[in-house]
C-alpha cells in the first residue's frame, strides 16, 4: 500500500503532479504496487487514472478577461513607392484613398493597384462623380468601362451609373433587372420553404441569370444569403456542379456574408469546390477571409492546390507565398505551373520578371494570357518592351485585349511610382537564374569595375552599356544598380532613375543609404518638384514620404532640409 | 488482446465488410511479437495451403512460428474442420469489436501509459483506431477530435477532462419531445473522424431558452432549412448524456425568416451576466465529463472592440468580460468586422475551456436592421 500511496502522492493532487504525468505517462503498470494490492497491472493503472481525473480535472474553471490578439494582416509594405503604401482610408497623416481628389491619381491606381485598392478608387470616382467637370468624368467613365474584375462589379457599376452621361438608361435598367431578379428570387425562397413539392430557385436560373444574381448579390436579403449559404454548405441536396456554379456567381459578389461558410468548403472532400471557394474568399474584403486562406494554405500538400491559395492569399495583399510560387512557376506539371503564374501578379517584383517572360509562348494560350496579365499587374517597365515584341506575334494578336490591359496597367504603375518607360534600358535576356553564380558575381564585379572608369573618363552611356552587362551576370548584387542610379541622378533622367534605386534598395538598403543617400535623396526631390508642378501632388507626396523613410543623415543637412520643406508645403497646401 | 493480434483483426474485418463479393484476399500480415522479437509475418493462402514469410524472406524461425501457431489456433477454434476457403471465414472466430464505452476507457489506460510524449510518437494509433471503429455516434468520433486538438496544444487540463469523460461517461438515454418552438441560432462545423465532418445546428427553445443542437455528418441527412429558420416540431427524440442535448427531428414545420416577435424573444431569453455564464459552463461540464461542448445565447452590456489593438472586449453590466477561445481566429475577426458599425442584441457562444480557462467560441450575432432581425454568422 505504501507504494500505491506513493505514487499516487507523487502524482495527484496537484495539477502540475497530473500535468507530469500526461507528459511522461506511467509507463507499465509498477509490479510492486499490484503485487501489494494482488492488482493486475491494468487495474492499478486504471485506479491511478480515476484518482488522478478526479483530483485534478478541472471541474470550476476561473473566468479571466482575455481575448485572443487577432491577425489584422495588412496590405503588402515590401513596396516603399506612393502606390505600395497607399491605404484604402486615411489615418493620421497618412492618406488614403477615401481623400484622393486627382481623377489621374486615381485612374491609375485602378489600373495598377492591388484589389482592395482598386475597390476604393472605383468608390472614390463614383462619389467624386457630381463635382467633375466634363474631362474628368469622360477620362473616369472610360477607365471604368474597361475594367473587367471578379468582385468588383457591383462597385463598377454604381461607380458608373454615377459617372456615366452616355449610357445612364442602360446601366440604370441593368440594376433594375437585377434588383427585381433578386427581390423575385427572394420570395421563391420562402416559397419553397413553406410549399412542399417545389423546385429549388437558384438551380432553376440560366448562367447569365446567375452572374446577374452574383453581382449584385450584396444587395440581397439576409434570407438570400442564409439559403445561398445552405446550398453551399449542402444542406439541401443540390448537386456538386451547381454548387459549383453558385460559388463561381458568388465570386464576382465579393460578399463578406459568405465568409463562414466558404470557410467551411475550404475543407471539402470535393478539391474543385474548395479550390473555387478558395478563388471566391481571395475577392472578398475580409480580414476573417484571409485568415481562413492562411490555414487553408498550411494545410494543402499539392503544389497546384497551394498555388492557387497562395493566389487568393495574395489578393489580400499577403507575400508568404513568393518564394513557393517562384519555385512553383519552374514545376513540370503544368497545371501547378498555371496556377503560379496565375497567383504571383499581385505580389511579384522585378526579380520575377525574367521567370515570367522566359514561359511568354512557350505554353498554352491560357498561360499566356495568365503571364500577360502577371506581367501587367508587374508593373516594370521592361514588360513594357516584352509586350510590344510580343503583339507582333500570332499568339499576340489573339491575346490583343488583355496585353492592352496589361500594358495600360504597367503605365499606370510607373505614373504613380514617378518612373518613366526609358527607352535605352535593353531588354534582359530571357534567363531564369535562382541566384548569381560565383563567375556572375565575379563577371559583375569587373563590369562595374570598367564602367566606374568610363563614367570617370566622361563616357556615361558607355559605361551604362557596361552596368547592363553587369545587372545581366549577377541581378542580385546591388553596386551595378547603385553606380547606374549615380549616372542617371547626374544627367538629371530621375524618372529613369527611381526604378534603379528602388531596385537598389531592395537588394541592399544599407550599402545605398552609406554609399548613396545624397543621390537618391536629390532623385527624390526633384522627381516630386517635377510630379507636384505637373499637377500630381499625391505622387509628390509619395515620393517625398519614400525618400523620408530613409536613413537621411548621411545627405547633406541642406538636401534633409529641402526634402522637409518640400513635404511640409504640399502638406500646408492640402490642408 | 495484444496489439499485433488487434491489426489482423481490424486487416480481416476490413476484408470482409469492404471487399466486394467476387473479391478473395490472398494475403495477411501479421505482426508478432516473441520475447524480445517483433516482427512482420505475412501469410498467403494459395489452394487451400499456407505459406508463411518474415521480412526477412525466411520461411521459418520463432516469428514464423509465432504467427502459424496463432493463425492454426485461431482456425481450429473458428469454422468447422478443413482449412478455410478465404481469409473471409475468420471472421467469425474473431472477438466481437469493443462497445463504445470499452474501446474509450481501453484508450484512455493506454494514453494514461504513453502520455502526451509517447502519444506524439504514435503509441496511441491502434487504442485511437479502435475507439473509431466503434465510435457510432458523433458525441464519440468529437470525442475524438477534441482529445487530438487538446494534445496538439497540450493542454493538460482539457486532456484531464477528457479522460475523465472516457472513464466515467454520462449515461445515454434518450426522450421524446413533441411541440417544441425553436429557433435555429447558430450552425458549425467541426471535426470529427475528419476536419470539419460534423455540422452541428444550436437550436433555442423559446419556451426556456434551453440548447439543442441537431448533428448531421457530412453527407447525411437531417431537417432541411437555412440558418436562421423557426421550427414547430411535432416529433422529435433528444439524446441526453451530452451538453447541448442532441436532437433528432422527425415531423417539422419550418419558416425560414426570423419575425420581429421572434427576435424579441430570444433577446430576453439571453444570458446577461457573465459570472452566471461561467458557473453554468462548470454545471454543464461537470454532468457531462467529456462530453459537453455547451452553447449558450447571451446578452452582454457593453460590445467593444479596439480596433487599434485588433482586439474583442464584450462585458456585462458588472463589467466581467467574456472571454474569447482562440480556437477560430476567424470567427472573432467576422465579430470585429461586425462590431465596427452595429450594436448587436445578443450573441451564441460556445464554451471551450483552454488550460482551465473559461474560453468561448462565437458562432454569431444577433441585431436589428432596418427593422428586421438578422442573424449573422461568424463560424462557418
Amino acid at each position: 500500500m505504501a507504494a500505491l500511496s506513493a505514487h499516487l502522492s507523487a502524482s495527484a493532487g496537484n495539477l502540475r503532479g497530473l500535468a507530469a504525468r500526461l507528459e511522461e505517462g506511467t509507463g507499465p503498470g509498477d509490479s510492486a504496487i499490484a503485487r501489494e494490492l494482488a492488482l493486475e497491472t491494468t487495474s492499478e493503472d486504471a485506479l491511478a487514472l480515476a484518482v488522478m481525473v478526479r483530483v485534478d480535472a478541472p471541474r470550476a474553471f476561473e473566468g479571466a478577461a482575455w481575448s485572443p490578439p487577432l491577425p489584422v494582416p495588412s496590405e503588402t509594405k515590401s513596396d516603399a513607392s506612393f502606390l505600395g503604401q497607399l491605404d484604402t482610408t486615411t489615418s493620421g497623416a497618412r492618406i488614403g484613398i477615401d481623400s484622393l481628389d486627382d481623377v489621374p491619381t486615381l485612374i491609375g491606381v485602378l489600373r495598377g493597384g492591388s484589389l482592395r485598392q482598386r475597390r476604393a478608387s472605383i468608390r472614390r470616382l463614383g462619389e467624386l462623380a457630381p463635382t467633375l467637370v466634363e474631362r474628368d468624368r469622360v477620362e473616369a467613365d472610360q477607365a471604368l468601362s474597361a475594367m473587367r474584375e471578379e468582385g468588383l462589379s457591383l462597385e463598377l457599376a454604381r461607380a458608373r451609373a454615377a459617372l456615366s452621361s452616355t449610357d445612364l438608361t442602360e446601366l440604370r435598367a441593368e440594376e433594375l433587372l437585377a434588383t427585381e431578379a433578386l427581390e423575385a428570387l427572394t420570395q421563391q425562397v420562402a416559397r419553397y420553404y413553406e410549399q412542399e413539392g417545389e423546385q429549388e430557385p437558384l438551380s432553376l436560373l440560366d448562367a447569365e441569370s446567375l452572374a446577374r444574381i452574383g453581382t449584385h448579390f450584396r444587395g440581397a436579403s439576409e434570407g438570400l444569403v442564409a439559403h445561398v449559404s445552405a446550398i453551399l454548405e449542402g444542406a439541401l441536396i443540390v448537386p456538386d456542379e451547381s454548387r459549383l456554379a453558385l460559388i463561381s456567381a458568388m465570386r464576382i459578389s465579393g460578399d463578406p456574408r459568405l465568409v463562414a461558410v466558404l470557410g467551411v468548403l475550404l475543407d471539402s472532400p470535393s478539391r474543385e469546390l474548395a479550390l473555387e471557394s478558395a478563388r471566391a474568399l481571395g475577392t472578398i474584403d475580409s480580414h476573417g477571409a484571409h485568415v481562413l486562406l492562411r490555414d487553408a494554405y498550411r494545410a494543402r500538400t499539392t503544389p497546384a492546390d497551394r498555388a492557387v491559395l497562395a493566389g487568393a492569399l495574395a489578393l489580400h495583399g499577403d507575400v508568404s507565398a513568393r518564394a513557393e510560387l517562384r519555385d512553383t512557376m519552374r514545376a513540370d506539371d503544368p497545371k501547378a505551373r498555371l496556377a503560379a503564374v496565375q497567383a504571383i501578379g499581385s505580389i511579384a517584383t522585378s526579380d520575377d520578371f525574367d521567370p515570367l517572360a522566359s514561359l511568354l509562348g512557350t505554353g498554352t494560350l491560357g498561360l499566356d494570357r495568365a503571364l500577360i496579365r502577371s506581367l501587367g499587374k508587374l508593373g516594370d517597365a521592361r514588360a513594357l518592351r516584352l509586350l510590344r515584341e510580343f503583339r507582333a506575334s500570332e499568339r499576340g494578336r489573339v491575346l490583343q485585349a488583355e496585353m492592352d490591359d496589361a500594358m495600360q496597367s504597367i503605365r499606370a504603375q510607373m505614373e504613380l511610382r514617378g518612373e518613366r518607360d526609358a527607352p535605352q534600358v535593353r531588354v534582359a535576356p530571357i534567363i531564369v537564374r535562382s541566384e548569381s553564380s560565383r563567375w556572375g558575381r565575379f563577371r559583375c564585379q569587373m563590369h562595374v569595375f570598367v564602367a566606374d572608369l568610363w563614367r570617370r573618363a566622361g563616357f556615361p552611356v558607355r559605361a551604362l552599356r557596361r552596368l547592363n552587362l553587369a545587372i545581366e551576370m549577377a541581378r542580385d548584387v546591388a553596386e551595378p544598380w547603385i553606380l547606374k542610379g549615380m549616372i542617371l541622378e547626374a544627367r538629371q533622367s530621375d524618372a529613369e532613375a527611381l526604378g534603379i534605386w528602388r531596385r537598389a534598395i531592395e537588394i541592399d538598403r544599407d550599402v545605398v543609404q552609406r554609399r548613396a543617400i545624397r543621390a537618391v535623396a536629390r532623385t527624390f526631390l526633384r522627381r516630386a518638384e517635377a510630379t507636384r508642378e505637373e499637377g500630381r501632388r499625391d505622387v509628390a507626396r509619395g515620393l517625398l514620404d519614400e525618400v523620408l523613410a530613409l536613413d537621411l543623415s548621411r545627405a547633406p543637412i541642406a538636401l534633409q532640409q529641402a526634402i522637409r520643406r518640400e513635404r511640409e508645403r504640399l502638406a500646408l497646401e492640402d490642408a | 488482446m495484444s496489439a499485433a493480434l488487434w491489426r489482423i483483426a481490424l486487416a480481416i474485418d476490413a476484408a470482409g465488410t469492404n471487399a466486394s463479393p467476387s473479391a478473395e484476399v490472398e494475403r495477411l500480415v501479421i505482426e508478432v511479437t516473441v520475447g524480445t522479437r517483433r516482427g512482420l509475418v505475412t501469410a498467403s493462402l494459395r489452394e487451400g495451403r499456407a505459406f508463411f514469410v518474415d521480412e526477412t524472406g525466411a520461411t521459418t524461425g520463432p516469428l514464423v512460428q509465432g504467427a502459424r501457431a496463432w493463425l492454426e489456433s485461431l482456425l481450429v477454434s473458428g469454422t468447422a474442420g478443413g482449412p478455410p476457403e478465404s481469409l473471409r471465414e475468420l471472421r467469425m472466430s474473431l472477438p466481437p469489436r469493443l462497445n463504445e464505452a470499452d474501446a474509450l476507457r481501453d484508450f484512455a489506460l493506454t494514453f494514461w501509459r504513453s502520455g502526451i510524449a509517447g502519444a506524439k510518437r504514435g503509441a496511441l494509433e491502434d487504442s485511437l483506431r479502435q475507439v473509431r471503429l466503434a465510435a457510432s455516434k458523433t458525441a464519440q468520433a468529437r470525442w475524438i477530435a477534441r482529445f487530438q486538438q487538446a494534445l496538439l496544444a497540450e493542454d493538460v487540463q482539457c486532456l484531464a477532462h477528457l479522460l475523465r469523460g472516457a472513464l466515467s461517461p454520462s449515461k445515454a438515454s434518450t426522450v421524446t419531445l413533441s411541440d417544441l418552438h425553436l429557433v435555429e441560432v447558430a450552425r458549425e462545423h467541426v471535426d470529427a473522424k475528419s476536419a470539419r465532418q460534423l455540422e452541428r445546428r444550436t437550436l433555442i427553445d423559446l419556451a426556456d431558452g434551453k440548447a439543442y443542437c441537431e448533428e448531421r455528418m457530412q453527407g447525411a441527412v437531417a431537417s432541411i432549412g437555412p440558418m436562421p429558420r423557426v421550427l414547430e416540431v411535432g416529433l422529435g427524440e433528444a439524446q441526453l448524456g451530452v451538453s447541448p442535448p442532441s436532437l433528432s427531428i422527425h415531423q417539422y414545420t419550418l419558416q425560414a425568416t426570423l419575425d420581429a416577435a421572434t427576435g424579441r424573444q430570444l433577446e430576453a431569453l439571453a444570458e446577461r451576466d457573465i459570472r452566471r455564464l461561467m458557473e453554468r459552463v462548470d454545471m454543464e461540464l461537470a454532468a457531462h465529463p467529456g462530453f459537453a461542448e455547451p452553447v449558450f445565447l447571451i446578452a452582454p452590456s457593453t460590445w467593444g472592440s479596439d480596433t487599434r489593438r485588433e482586439q474583442l472586449d464584450v462585458r456585462d453590466a458588472s463589467d466581467v468580460a467574456l472571454c474569447f477561445s482562440d480556437e477560430d481566429l476567424a470567427a472573432c475577426l467576422a465579430l470585429l468586422d461586425v462590431l465596427r458599425d452595429r450594436m448587436p442584441a445578443w450573441l451564441v457562444v460556445r464554451a471551450a475551456p483552454r488550460r482551465g480557462l473559461h474560453a468561448f467560441v462565437p458562432l454569431s450575432v444577433g441585431y436589428l436592421e432596418d427593422g428586421a432581425w438578422v442573424v449573422r454568422r461568424l463560424r462557418g
